[in-house]
């Protein structure tokens, strides 16, 4: 789900990445919203109230929307800069795995604060909006990127239009036949489900566990980390026992050839 | 960029403007895309329906200092105090009565002079209300 990057992954690993982040966006887009009133995981809203504050003249608004405008830009920037830098050197996994542990070192700092320090004043509720955008803006980056721009998380603006544009489509037989744009309205279903679906858990969690609520998102986060963890350990743990077994067995040319195939996998 | 840093530097937030004694000098019911001005078309019921649970809705006088808002009457006598705070971007105001989330209000315009507040309901009737105050001399 995490690992593979750009045309090598499957519609199976887009559909699962996809939902889970989108799951976890919709989570602490109400979250926020509940406790902060303010919108985090997308920034569209953002640049119109940016603009409409400059206009008022309010210019000590504007400057903290715009804050928050360069810190989702920054997250976005952190998040391939760790992609398509770290990935050579460390594997793919781990160097995409760095913008969820990021993402959730901020979420968890900030879910900690919320419950034991905050007393509600603006400047607190503005920085604590700066901490949630930004981890937004490696969440969106890291989907984005890795998915060669085909998943955006956060925000459901371009994937509302592209389900309308889809839609459309079908209305022609020769488009309804194509399979890919049927992999991709399923795509786009999936997480926009789960950005809903997430979003109703969490305002039932909000109601109930107040600023505990974030943790849960950092859960779903670990979820993604792990599971590609634990699958890159079963599938070496599988590799090493075939070679083993067929190394007693003497038949070190199907070793070979399963190794070579292996191999080849990985580099993709 | 450097703009912008003047700003939060150079500017005062909306909470250092909100502090200090603002007078109501309109209350006015918004119904629909119509504009009636307090008891003129709705009818007593209805207003009754909208603002019989506001914490504010008999007061003139709102002195605002750190965290604490006082409602006075326009005799100036003390009606309630509550807890504020301002959320988003300074564009909420929340009220609490005994830590309890109360009234959440839009603030619409805050400068110097003028603080006008926004209440909307979308229960029966789509209304809102829209209050306005002027800072007080001190």
């Amino acid at each position: 789900m995490l690992r593979k990057y750009s045309s090598t992954r499957t519609h199976g690993d887009n559909v699962k990445l996809g939902s889970l982040m989108a799951f976890s966006a919709g989570m602490v887009n109400v979250i926020s919203l509940a406790a902060l009133f303010a919108f985090t995981s997308n920034i569209t809203g953002h640049f119109a109230i940016l603009a409409n504050e400059i206009a008022k003249g309010n210019w000590y608004q504007a400057a903290v929307v715009f804050i928050w405008v360069v810190l989702f830009f920054g997250g976005n920037f952190l998040s391939n800069l760790s992609i398509i830098h770290l990935s050579d050197r460390i594997g793919s996994y781990l160097a995409h795995t760095i913008p969820i542990v990021i993402e959730m070192m901020c979420l968890l700092a900030a879910g900690a604060y919320m419950h034991h320090f905050y007393t509600e004043t603006l400047q607190e509720t503005e920085i604590l909006i700066a901490v949630f955008v930004f981890a937004m803006g490696m969440h969106n980056g890291l989907t984005a990127s890795i998915s060669n721009f085909a998943i955006k998380t956060t925000h459901l603006t371009g994937l509302t239009t592209d389900l309308g544009i889809l839609f459309s489509m079908f209305t022609k037989k020769e488009f309804r036949n194509d399979r890919s744009l049927r992999l991709k309205a399923r795509l786009l279903l999936s997480i926009l489900s789960a950005y809903i679906l997430g979003g109703i858990l969490s305002s039932f969690i909000y109601a109930q566990f107040k600023y505990y609520s974030v943790f849960a998102v950092c859960l779903v986060l670990g979820i993604i980390v792990i599971y590609d963890f634990f699958y890159l350990k079963s599938w070496r743990w599988k590799l090493n026992t075939f070679v083993i077994r067929n190394i007693f067995m003497g038949d070190e040319e199907k070793v070979i050839k399963h190794r070579v195939k292996e191999l080849e996998n990985m580099r993709t | 960029m450097l703009s912008f840093t003047g700003a939060l530097i150079d500017q005062k937030s909306p909470e250092q403007l909100i502090e200090g004694e603002w007078k109501e000098v309109s209350w006015k019911y918004e119904l629909a895309q119509n504009t009636h001005e307090s008891g003129s078309e709705l009818s007593a019921h209805q207003i009754r329906e909208i603002s019989g649970d506001l914490k504010i809705h008999k007061a003139e006088i709102w002195k605002f200092s750190k965290n604490q808002l006082s409602l006075y009457d326009q005799h100036g006598q003390l009606l309630t105090t509550l807890t504020y705070y301002l959320k988003g971007r300074g564009n909420i105001l929340e009220l609490k009565s005994d830590g309890i989330s109360g009234e959440k209000y839009e603030i619409r315009q805050l400068d110097n002079e003028t603080l006008e507040l926004f209440l909307s309901f979308d229960l029966q009737i789509r209304a809102l209300v829209r209050l306005t105050f002027k800072k007080s001399e001190v």
